[in-house]
């Protein structure tokens, strides 16, 4: 959809779709899977080098021609992701971060306290701040005040697959934001991701649903499918809902027998 | 000398600046970030920075994640 591309921070993007490149078996899959799937900016974490291979999941990245957006998965502090954005930002060049502060291991929930103290701290060291956040509207306006140039809100904890448990909340993030909405975790399936959209999301990140799939490259095109399906159903407005059916065919010229 | 290197001790020569460090262990290319005692060391400075005994060193690299 050429003409229906969405900004972040004066950057376009073709692909309403971002893809997180944890939980794939092998580069080779992470690759096919991207190319799938059509986004346009995949996330990276930042580990010790002794844990991971140097360059490896960036030439991966390069080949597939996408932005790469660094995250500051695994820190708990305010502290930790501010430093792991800066080394971020000296390895790979880019001032966007994908700010995670996450409060503990069993709910991999952010710390709103943490997450926006991070936020506070990050804008005023200039990086164009991507805070993954819990689905609350109140949370999401005070990182959108702080200067963050999208919010990206649960629909779930991470890695569930459960969905988007409270569409309500997600409704009201997007009807104050003055920023690209980014609906981040908990998608499990093509239709999760086409309702993201529906309810005016601009953009869904998704990693998992993809990546630990049975066939990823097959679902990275489902998603790709429901992302455009659901953005187009926002754009063209739904019918309301109604308690009583209405019939579609014409109620006058009825034949009697 | 002895420093921790990403959170095991490890033994320097005296003088070795953290561009020798960073050219044995993890290359100088793009992808790769150091942070000295808490505080990132920019790339740009690494070739100047000698390191002294009992520094923490953390050596970082973009992996899959996300």
């Amino acid at each position: 959809m050429a003409d229906d591309t969405f900004t972040i921070a004066g950057a376009e993007f073709d692909s309403r779709l971002i893809m997180g490149t944890g939980g794939a078996p092998s580069l080779a899959i992470m690759a096919a899977a991207i190319q799938a799937s059509g986004t346009a900016m995949c996330t990276v974490s930042m580990r010790r080098v002794d844990t991971a291979t140097p360059g490896s999941v960036l030439d991966m990245l390069a080949g597939c021609g996408v932005r790469v957006l660094p995250n500051t998965a695994g820190c708990r502090t305010a502290h930790e992701a501010v430093l792991t954005a800066r080394l971020a930002r000296d390895a790979l060049g880019t001032d966007w971060i994908k700010l995670e502060v996450i409060a503990d291991d069993h709910t991999l929930l952010p710390d709103p306290v943490e997450l926006l103290d991070a936020a506070e701290l990050l804008v005023a060291d200039g990086f164009t701040v991507l805070p993954y956040t819990n689905d609350d509207p109140v949370l999401a306006r005070r990182l959108q005040r702080a200067g963050c140039a999208a919010v990206m809100p649960l629909g779930a904890p991470i890695g569930t697959g459960l969905g988007i448990r409270n569409r309500h909340n997600i409704e009201l993030i997007v009807a104050e934001a003055e920023v690209p909405v980014i609906l981040d975790a908990g998608i499990g399936t093509a239709s999760d991701a086409a309702l993201a959209m529906e309810l005016g999301c601009d953009a869904v990140l998704l990693a998992s649903a993809v990546t630990r799939a049975q066939d990823p490259a097959l679902m990275a095109a489902a998603m790709a499918a429901a992302v455009t399906a659901g953005r187009l159903a926002a754009r063209a407005g739904r019918i309301p809902r109604r308690h009583h059916a209405r019939a579609s065919s014409p109620t006058h010229g009825t034949a009697v027998f | 000398m002895t420093l921790t290197v990403n959170g095991k001790l490890m033994q320097l020569p005296a003088g070795t600046t953290l561009y020798q460090l960073m050219a044995g262990l993890a290359g100088v290319g793009r992808g790769t970030a150091a942070a000295v005692d808490g505080v990132v060391a920019p790339r740009g400075g690494w070739a100047e920075l000698e390191l002294r005994a009992g520094q923490h060193v953390e050596i970082l690299t973009a992996t899959q994640g996300g």
